[in-house]
């Protein structure tokens, strides 16, 4: 019964055991070599001189996905936070690339916030934390507004992600009313509108349908293939699977991002090998269900 | 606001029964504000700064925490002396301002008396930890559990503001908006913070009604508590010291003859 229905229950966006969600076909990605942003012997805190965790060395490339992974409160958000230019790097460097720093200063931090939008996007662990405006329309076009762009560029621009992340229909809703799903696909969108050449997400397939899931990874998918760059913060095997170039584990001794077996990688982004290993976990018995 | 963050101490003072220390609190703040005269005042403080350190505060703690008296004392000292009610010799005149023996005593007894109660309600409250008091509220003087776990929910959701405060700020950097409009747009950016915050604090509060509802707060059988808090020695001890400070000084005001009961 459940393996007939399965099909329809998974493009519904319901959770079936054994059953990862199936991609959307992608173009195959051109390898760049193109390092936007530098860790060096990181070290990042909340508090001057208090590190949580440090030594951390890692590259952000664009057109490759750098997952950082490890147990609750290994660091792995205050790194996030560090290497979007919101937090001071504790000791050790953080250095952006000529081409990502286009005439601002090297170090992100010093950034002015507005010039942050264009360069790196963030995605907060809560969505609420970043809702600025009263409706989902005038959310999304707080980015626009800043970068000053026209208001015809502008409402194309909202226009196509209200519609791509399925949330035309709630373009007059307030934020904060939404449902957990949409809310985070509000927030993916009001840090898209801007399109940042680095998005790093904070847990952002965390409390998601198997649709909303897809979705997300799809849309990540798509900014890798554009060049743009991703550095996700997240617990979840199968996101890391289907999209990390790179992980960077924390909360072991010195974290230093190990780059995954490239084969294993590229086949993870193609959805018919993806398929096989669907199969290969449901042997194994690896359950759909995320928390 | 680490300020609000209880400091852990080793000494006997951090195991005493919560309780025991606002007992004595209260006591001695009660007794001093029968009367205003700089007497008992002065020596509640002299006899408060001998114990300070069996305190279990280190100094550094002390003086940040107590630093609003600090600022509160002065003003209020060189306040009442230009502006209070004068009486006695005329110590200095400028314009419709004078200064008088009165004034000044005045002055000095309100000022000392800000010391003398402040000090030792912060130095107490210091080395307290919030869940300890709720349980000293709640088993030794048997207050209603749903108060007194609403108030330390509360009390403990105060560092949920700090972190979503921050979260705020640097979501509006992230968002680009954190350094447009100059000061008035700062300014409308802390209201707007604000706002989300209490939008934050509101939806959590009612998220904790609902949890306290389904922990059966709602109903009236009584509750068993984790931890059992306890009132014996040290306890007494504690109240004693509070109380012996306030009769010393009282009944060292009364026989100065400073002594002047606010009622009388
Ligand atoms: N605002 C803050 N002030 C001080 N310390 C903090 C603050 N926020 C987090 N920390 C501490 O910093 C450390 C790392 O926190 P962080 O949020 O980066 O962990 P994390 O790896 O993202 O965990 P999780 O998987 O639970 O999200 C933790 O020990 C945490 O207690
Ligand atoms: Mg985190």
């Amino acid at each position: 019964m459940l393996a007939q229905q399965a099909d329809t229950l998974s493009e519904a966006g319901v959770w079936v055991p054994g059953r990862a969600p199936v991609l959307p076909a992608r173009a195959g990605r051109t390898a760049r070599d193109g390092a936007l942003l530098d860790a060096v012997e990181l070290g990042v805190g909340r508090r001057r001189g208090v590190p949580v965790a440090d030594g951390i060395g890692a590259r952000i490339v664009a057109g490759r996905a750098l997952a950082v992974t490890g147990p609750n409160g290994a660091g792995k958000s205050t790194l996030a936070l560090t290497l979007a230019g919101l937090l001071p790097e504790v000791s050790g460097e953080l250095t952006a690339s000529r081409v990502l720093a286009d005439g601002a200063a090297s170090s992100p931090i010093r950034w002015r916030s507005r010039e942050l939008l264009t360069r790196i996007g963030t995605v907060f662990q809560d969505p609420e934390h970043q809702f600025l405006a009263g409706t989902v329309r005038d959310e999304l076009a707080v980015g626009p507004r800043a970068l000053r762009l026209g208001s015809r560029e502008t409402a194309d621009r909202v226009d196509e992600l209200l519609e791509r992340l399925r949330l035309d229909h709630l373009a007059g809703a307030n934020p904060f009313t939404l449902s957990g799903g949409e809310k985070r696909r509000l927030s993916v969108a009001t840090v898209l509108v801007a399109r940042p050449s680095i998005l790093v997400l904070d847990e952002p397939t965390f409390g998601q349908d198997a649709r909303t899931w897809r979705e997300l990874v799809a849309l990540a998918a798509e900014l890798l293939d554009d060049g743009s760059a991703v550095v996700a913060v997240t617990h979840d095997a199968d996101f890391v699977d289907v999209l990390a170039d790179d992980v960077l584990e924390l909360g072991t001794a010195r974290a230093h991002v190990a780059a995954r077996r490239l084969s294993a990688s590229r086949a993870a982004r193609n959805p018919a090998t993806r398929l096989q290993q669907t199969a290969a976990s449901a042997v194994s018995g690896t359950a759909g269900a995320r928390s | 606001m680490t300020l609000l963050v209880p400091v852990a101490t080793t000494r006997a003072v951090g195991r005493v029964n919560p309780v025991a220390k606002l007992l004595a609190a209260v006591i001695l703040s009660l007794s001093l504000l029968l009367s205003i005269d700089w007497v008992s005042a002065g020596v509640a403080l002299v006899l408060e700064a001998v114990l300070l350190g069996w305190a279990g505060l280190p100094w550094r703690a002390f003086w940040r925490r107590t630093l609003p008296l600090w600022i509160a004392a002065p003003v209020s000292v060189i306040a009442t002396s230009l502006y209070g009610q004068d009486a006695g010799a005329v110590i200095g005149r400028a314009g419709f301002i004078t200064v008088t023996e009165g004034s000044v005593a005045l002055a000095f007894a309100i000022g000392l008396r800000i010391l003398a109660v402040g000090i030792p309600g912060i130095v107490l409250f210091a080395t307290t930890d919030p869940t300890d008091l709720a349980d000293g509220l709640g088993q030794v003087l048997r207050l209603p559990a749903r108060f007194v776990l609403g108030g330390l929910a509360g009390i403990r959701l105060v560092g949920l503001f700090v972190d979503d405060w921050r979260q705020l700020g640097l979501a509006r950097r992230a968002r680009g908006v954190a350094d447009v409009g100059g000061p008035i747009g700062a300014l409308k950016r802390t209201a707007g913070m604000a706002f989300a915050l209490l939008v934050l604090s509101v939806r959590r509060g009612s998220k904790l009604a609902t949890a306290m509802e389904a922990k059966g707060f709602g109903a009236d059988t009584p509750r068993t508590w984790a931890r059992p808090s306890t009132f014996g020695r040290p306890e007494y001890f504690l109240v004693a010291l509070g109380t012996a400070i306030a009769a010393v000084s009282i009944a060292t005001a009364i026989a100065a003859g400073t002594w002047s009961f606010v009622l009388a």
